[in-house]
């Protein structure tokens, strides 16, 4: 990513603005929008449904579902447009879910090959920070920590959680973590920084973590 | 402000926070998400925060690329100097294309490493120093590097194309029944494959020894990293690499195992002890799992595997095939010695040790002392080591342990190789079913019930088999004609023709193929070519030519008269085709010289004839020709590729000019039986259509994948399919038109099916669009409504050449092998599909009440419609009733009341939730769709069809009328609503995570209260009693004598967490069906009556309607039917065409239902036969 979080909500913005004039921007602000959507949309599906949906398409939906209902978000659209576009891409994503996997969930379920980690629980995370000769036993611990992590997580209250999740995995700015959580910047950032703290409780008093920069 | 904005601030509003700290955990953020990290981390919450970052990345990559986003983001590499043609491999390193030095004009195989595998500067340095040494080495046994560089995107190098496999895919060659590649058949049990083995040992030994000469182990030798060229030399590639790449070639589950089953000892430890000895190891189990078909490490996962490296644990290669030679056993499990010093200490010892065992020298190797076997025992339990002491534990191991140990460990060792195995096979056959070979999953399957120590797991498999083979098409017959098939006549009626002693006999065979009768019906010097019979089944017509197929003699044969003469019509070559006309008149011939006579019966002279132009430079001959089934127009395809058509039976040209079909043959020729329209193959890939009698062309859209090579109408002439050489099958459906088409006209292909990985050989069409397909050695019906298969795969064992429906609805297939001709005659299951093809799923499969056939509504949502399909007019009238939705719908859930004669769902278009009730009969709305202020899901009807009732997200249960669409009652829970229902007499009921049961009156009054000691997970409810299902424990509910609600003694506990709950009151049964497969039938008293596992869980389960049966649907999609009152297994193991999701009892039949192959789903009545249900 070259251009900062922050600089690209800027620009999706002011592309939405734009775009209520003349609709033909719609498609530039789409291009700029899909990579971290497609992001989103890769992080958020279960791995079954990688396997007969294409994010692509499901991004691909979620512009078409976005143009034909800009318009009522150009009227009354509260939001940043990259939140909006996120909050329709959801949707989109539990369509194809549900289309997909409701009937499917045993036919694919069983041998689905690849995992998604904030899906399912595995210990299969891979490709470590930094390559340099480690040593497989190391990897596991990594492996362990990353587990670790992921427990911890879940075990943090709901919007703790989410707002980890927006800001790491799906790495909105705060402003759009912030409106996708309906609350203002500033709290953001409080909640922010209380789920960080009860993370690190949770890593220290229950998995033993020494601390957690001493790595 | 919004509801949420206020529940923040409230929340933080009283609290005083350090703003500054969280100002700094943001920039942090922020930084992060930037790519600005900071390295050194001070504070433990940045610490923490950046570890996050990494985590959540590492998840959106993994996610991206297990979406295949990365591939298609990256694209072909663009690398200076290098015109890249096609990705040829992919490893945990780098993707590897085929590519052309645009400077050289070379072919070389090009490796690219992207960034993100060769990120750091170190690692590009040692790269780079890497590739450098490897680029040194000179030997036959490596495949050498040409060039390295950087390019935008990060690393590459080329070297050398070596065209050929590597040995990772020669081995799996054995399991895909394929022998196309270098060096002989993988067959463990032959000593020439082993000596092959020990050769490839041999040679890579020595690469090695060059390479360690030059100081450079090669790290990761494993099959896939051993190139086996076209003339069988055995090449190492990707020399040092995994050095560069330590740790980051553990890029996933599968490239993990990948990389460490290979790895030595001390590999797993860390990389500073490796050394050239760990190259000889990885050596050792490639050579191990190239002789026993399996890898050295059995275990699956990656700590487990790095266990079982270490201490050693590898079962003998003479355990698992005794065939193998003592000396090479020797020679390899010296190599795999898990300490360094037990093994060869250098390649060329190795080498030297494998030359001796090719030249039957004996070997240096000993196979290990007592005293290391002791170290080796010590070494896998050091705990006891420690803790006993080295002394006592050798004396102990020494005195008696070694023995016990030795003899308990190959025990389980071959036990769990079993297992291993009988899992696998299990695995194999389940797919082998999906891919619709149905009788090799059954081998599959019985080799697994023979392999597995587990009786209820060899049982269910043997009930696999049995169900398979119920359910598939059966051998009738198979004849071994020797002898040439001229003709088949009536029934157990053929013509053939055998080499005799002077030359050929023409014989008439009767009779089956155990009492055949023969009668000889005459002999001759020359060639007997093919004979056709009359309509009336009297006179065969028999071609006779020389061996080199010239001069023919047209003989006929009159049965009645038992008299042979030879008609005179002066052909030069032999013919193509030849037909009787439908009144037995005529005889038409078409000849390879381009001739076309037709020969008049009666009259015993020629009616007419013709003959083609001769091309330029080129015998023009009549390749093929067809006509119709009156024998009425003919229409003939020359060489060069030119149609012609002509009435019959004047042979008057009906095309003025002939059609152009490209310059060579045409294949695929068919004309309609209706004589309206012939249909030809080009060359060019094309298959082309005329309207004969105005001779206009209609273009066939979307064209075909390969090279047509069949083509045919079905019965009616409106429709035709085309098969083509690369096993696709086509259809178009074709206009019923005498008149002439309109100019220009073109006609869209309705469907296809990729099959086969052969050519398709023969097409015929059956009843009921049921169209019989053969290719390579099998053939199969399909359903041209759709296209899904409606049979496995039917095999035989030879090449297919033909695959004909005989009367009674079996299949004839045959095949010719030089002069001997096998038939095989199939009878295909009753077992008869019922489908439709929407896109979208079946929801629910309702009963009907009127015990009619008509009988099942499958609710198709393609998120906007859905649809009622009704048995059996299913194909006559796809869409029967159709209610079109809002276009835009989220969330769509369904319920029914107790007859099922109304449905309701609530239809969520974002903002707005409406709830619709529609008579199932016709679809139509009972009111108006009722708008509701909140929104609800999961809908659901009492038994009259009068009232409703939905939850939600926010702990709400609301209950309304369906009549007057008012919501009578909204209810706020403290907590989760889970399911709510209706219990009857008015009264409703919800489980919530509060651990509770709440039941109301139709007033919405509470009316009973009941605490479970967990979170309740499943409720199913009757007139008389309430069930409630927690993850330990079920609770019974009994609505008493004066209507009020009790609990009905102690709950009962449950071993396992319920994934399905069903009760059948009338017969005093509760099934309950745990999450680990165990399930438990009771009685009402809490009685076990019965337990069986089911293997897999079960997910769904039914009594039948009359409570006898009950039905388990198990996640891996079979239905197994069993005795409510026993428990008893009453049939084999159910499957469905796919994974069964849904089935439904509905009269005396099982409805199932599943996703189909390509598109939409399937639906299957299953007529329980008696004596399943004895």
């Amino acid at each position: 990513m070259n251009d900062s979080i922050e600089q690209t909500a800027e620009l999706l913005d002011r592309l939405c603005a734009e775009a209520v004039e003349d609709r033909s921007v719609l498609s530039e602000l789409f291009e700029k929008a899909r990579p971290r959507l497609l992001r989103i949309v890769a992080l958020r599906s279960p791995s079954q449904l990688q396997q007969r949906a294409d994010p692509d398409d499901i991004v691909q939906e979620t512009f078409i579902r976005a143009t034909e209902r800009f318009e009522s978000y150009a009227r009354e659209g509260q939001v940043p447009v990259f939140v909006w576009l996120r909050g329709l891409a959801y949707d989109m994503l539990i369509e194809f879910q549900r289309k997909h996997l409701r009937a499917a969930k045993r036919a694919v379920g069983r041998e689905a090959a690849k995992r998604n980690w904030l899906q399912e629980t595995s210990l299969e995370m891979t490709q470590f920070w930094d390559s340099d000769a480690k040593s497989p036993s190391q990897i596991i611990s990594d492996r362990q920590r990353v587990e670790d992590l992921k427990r911890a997580i879940e075990q943090l209250p709901e919007n703790y959680r989410e707002v980890l999740v927006l800001r790491f995995f799906e790495s909105l700015s705060v402003v759009e973590t912030a409106a996708a959580m309906e609350c203002t910047v500033a709290n953001a950032k409080v909640l922010q920084f209380r789920a960080m703290k009860k993370l690190q409780a949770i890593v220290t008093s229950q998995f033993g973590w020494e601390s957690a920069d001493k790595r | 402000m919004t509801n949420g904005h206020k529940r923040f601030n409230d929340e933080f509003l009283d609290e005083t926070l350090n703003h500054q700290e969280c100002q700094q955990l943001d920039n942090c953020i922020e930084g992060l998400q930037n790519g600005r990290l900071v390295q050194q981390m001070d504070n433990s919450l940045f610490g923490l925060a950046n570890e996050l970052w990494q985590v959540g990345d590492l998840a959106a990559d993994q996610a991206s690329s297990d979406a295949g986003l990365s591939d298609r983001g990256v694209g072909k590499p663009d690398i200076e100097g290098y015109e890249i043609h096609e990705l040829i491999g992919r490893g945990g390193m780098g993707l590897v294309y085929r590519a052309t030095d645009t400077q050289l004009r070379r072919r070389v195989a090009i490796k690219v490493l992207p960034a993100n595998v060769v990120g750091s500067e170190r690692a590009r340095k040692r790269f780079r120093v890497e590739v450098q040494a490897a680029a040194q080495l000179e030997h036959t046994g490596i495949v050498p590097v040409y060039a390295f560089g950087e390019y935008k995107d990060g690393l590459f190098y080329t070297m050398r194309e070596i065209v050929g496999v590597d040995l990772a895919r020669k081995l799996r060659s054995r399991s895909e029944g394929s022998s196309a590649f270098p060096g002989p058949e993988v067959d463990f049990n032959s000593a020439e494959y082993r000596r092959w083995v020990a050769g490839v040992g041999k040679q890579l030994a020595e690469a090695l020894a060059h390479s360690h000469d030059h100081l450079i182990v090669h790290r990761d030798i494993k099959p896939a990293n051993i190139l086996l060229d076209s003339d069988s030399n055995v090449m190492l590639s990707d020399f040092g690499l995994a050095r560069i790449n330590e740790g980051s070639d553990l890029t996933g589950a599968d490239d993990v195992m990948g990389t460490v089953l290979y790895m030595s000892p001390e590999q797993t430890e860390g990389s500073e002890s490796v050394d050239a000895r760990t190259d000889l190891y990885s050596l050792g189990v490639t050579l191990y799992e190239l002789l026993t078909g399996r890898t050295a490490i059995t275990e699956s996962g990656v700590v487990a595997a790095i266990k079982q490296i270490n201490e050693g644990r590898i079962t003998k290669l003479r355990q698992l095939r005794p065939s193998v030679e003592r000396d090479l056993e020797t020679i390899i499990l010296k190599s795999i010695s898990p300490e360094p010093s037990a093994r060869y200490q250098t390649a060329r010892e190795m080498a030297d040790d494998l030359d001796r065992f090719l030249s039957v020298l004996p070997i240096k190797a000993r196979r290990a002392t007592l005293g290391m076997r002791v170290a080796r025992w010590a070494r896998r339990n050091s705990q006891w080591v420690t803790t006993l002491g080295v002394v006592g534990s050798l004396l102990l191991a020494v005195i008696f342990g070694i023995a016990i140990y030795s003899a308990n460990k190959s025990a389980s060792d071959a036990e769990k190789i079993r297992d291993q195995s009988a899992r696998l096979l299990d695995r194999r056959g389940a797919e082998l079913l999906v891919k619709g070979k149905a009788l090799q999953a059954a081998d599959a399957f019985r080799q697994a019930a023979e392999l597995t120590r587990d009786a209820h797991w060899a049982e269910r498999e043997l009930q696999r088999v049995s169900a398979i083979e119920a359910w598939s098409p059966k051998l009738v017959e198979k004849s071994v004609l020797d002898g040439r098939l001229l003709a088949l006549l009536e029934k157990d009626q053929k013509l053939i023709s055998r080499e005799g002693a002077g030359g050929e006999k023409c014989i008439l065979l009767a009779g089956s193929n155990s009492s055949s009768k023969e009668k000889v019906l005459f002999e001759t010097s020359r060639k007997i070519e093919f004979a056709r019979r009359n309509k009336s089944g009297t006179i065969f017509a028999i071609e006779i030519c020389d061996r080199s197929n010239n001069d023919p003699e047209i003989k006929l044969y009159d049965l009645t008269r038992e008299h042979l003469e030879t008609i005179v019509v002066g052909f030069s070559k032999r013919l193509t085709n030849m037909w009787f006309s439908p009144e037995d008149r005529y005889l038409i011939m078409t000849g390879w010289d381009g001739e076309i006579v037709v020969w008049d019966l009666e009259k015993g002279e020629r009616a007419a004839s013709a003959e083609f132009p001769l091309a330029e430079n080129r015998t023009s001959w009549v390749y093929s020709a067809s006509t119709d089934r009156d024998r009425s127009v003919l229409v003939a395809a020359t060489n060069p590729g030119r149609l012609f058509a002509y009435s019959l039976p004047d042979l008057e040209p009906i095309w003025i000019e002939p059609k152009q079909l490209g310059w060579w043959t045409v294949d695929a020729l068919a004309v309609s039986g209706n004589g309206q329209w012939a249909a030809a193959g080009a060359v060019t890939g094309e298959i082309r259509l005329w309207h004969i009698s105005s001779g206009i062309e209609v273009r066939l859209d979307n064209t075909i994948a390969g090279e047509p090579t069949v083509a045919s109408f079905s019965e009616d002439g409106r429709t035709l399919v085309v098969g083509d050489d690369r096993g696709g099958v086509y259809l178009w459906e074709i206009p019923d038109s005498s008149a002439a088409p309109e100019k220009g006209m073109a006609i869209a292909r309705k469907g296809f099916v990729m099959w086969h990985e052969y050519a398709i050989v023969s097409l015929d069409f059956g009843v009921e669009d049921q169209l019989l397909v053969g290719a390579g050695n099998s053939a199969r019906v399909w359903r041209l409504t759709d296209f899904q298969p409606t049979t496995p795969n039917i095999p035989i064992e030879q090449t297919l050449y033909s695959a004909r429906w005989v009367d009674d609805g079996s299949v004839r297939m045959r095949s010719r092998t030089g002069d001997a001709n096998t038939t095989w005659i199939w009878h295909l299951p009753s077992f008869f599909d019922v489908t439709t093809a929407d896109n979208g799923s079946v929801r629910q499969l309702l009963r009907k009440s009127n015990g009619k056939i008509e009988a099942v509504v499958a609710l198709a949502t393609p998120s906007a419609n859905f649809v009622r399909r009704s048995l059996p007019q299913i194909n006559a009238s796809p869409a029967a009733t159709a209610l079109n939705l809002p276009s835009e719908v989220s969330q769509i859930s369904f319920g029914t009341n107790a007859s099922e004669s109304r449905i309701a769902y609530i239809v969520s278009d974002g903002d707005e939730h409406r709830l619709h009730v529609v008579d199932r009969e016709t679809l139509e709305y009972v009111r108006e769709p009722v708008l509701l202020d909140i929104y609800l899901r999961d809908a659901r009807l009492n038994a009259e069809g009068t009232k409703w009732i939905a939850n939600n997200f926010n702990d709400t249960v609301a209950m309304g009328d369906v009549a007057s669409g008012e919501i009578e009652s909204t209810l706020q829970l403290p907590n989760w609503v889970v399911d709510s229902r209706f219990v009857g007499r008015g009264e409703f009921a919800a489980i919530s995570w509060d651990y509770r049961l709440r039941i109301w009156n139709k007033q919405g009054s509470e009316v009973a209260q009941f605490e479970q000691h967990a979170r309740p997970e499943l409720m199913v409810a009757f007139e008389q009693f309430i069930l409630v299902a927690t993850s330990d424990r079920i609770y019974i509910y009994e609505r008493a004598k004066d209507g009020t609600w009790e609990p009905r003694g102690d709950a009962l506990p449950t071993s396992e967490r319920l994934l399905a709950l069903a009760l059948s009151p009338a017969r005093n049964r509760v099934l309950s069906c745990g999450e680990k497969g165990t399930n438990l039938l009771w009685s009402m008293e809490g009685k076990v009556v019965s337990q069986f596992n089911s293997g897999a869980p079960v997910s769904d389960c039914r009594f039948s309607p009359d409570g006898q049966w009950f039905a388990t649907l198990t996640e891996g999609g079979s239905v197994q039917l069993r005795s409510a009152s026993t428990g008893e297994l009453m049939s084999p193991t159910i499957s469905g065409r796919t994974p069964i999701t849904k089935f439904e009892w509905i009269d005396e039949s099982l409805f199932i239902a599943g996703e189909a192959i390509q598109n939409g789903f399937w639906i299957s009545e299953l007529e329980i036969p008696e004596n399943w249900l004895k």
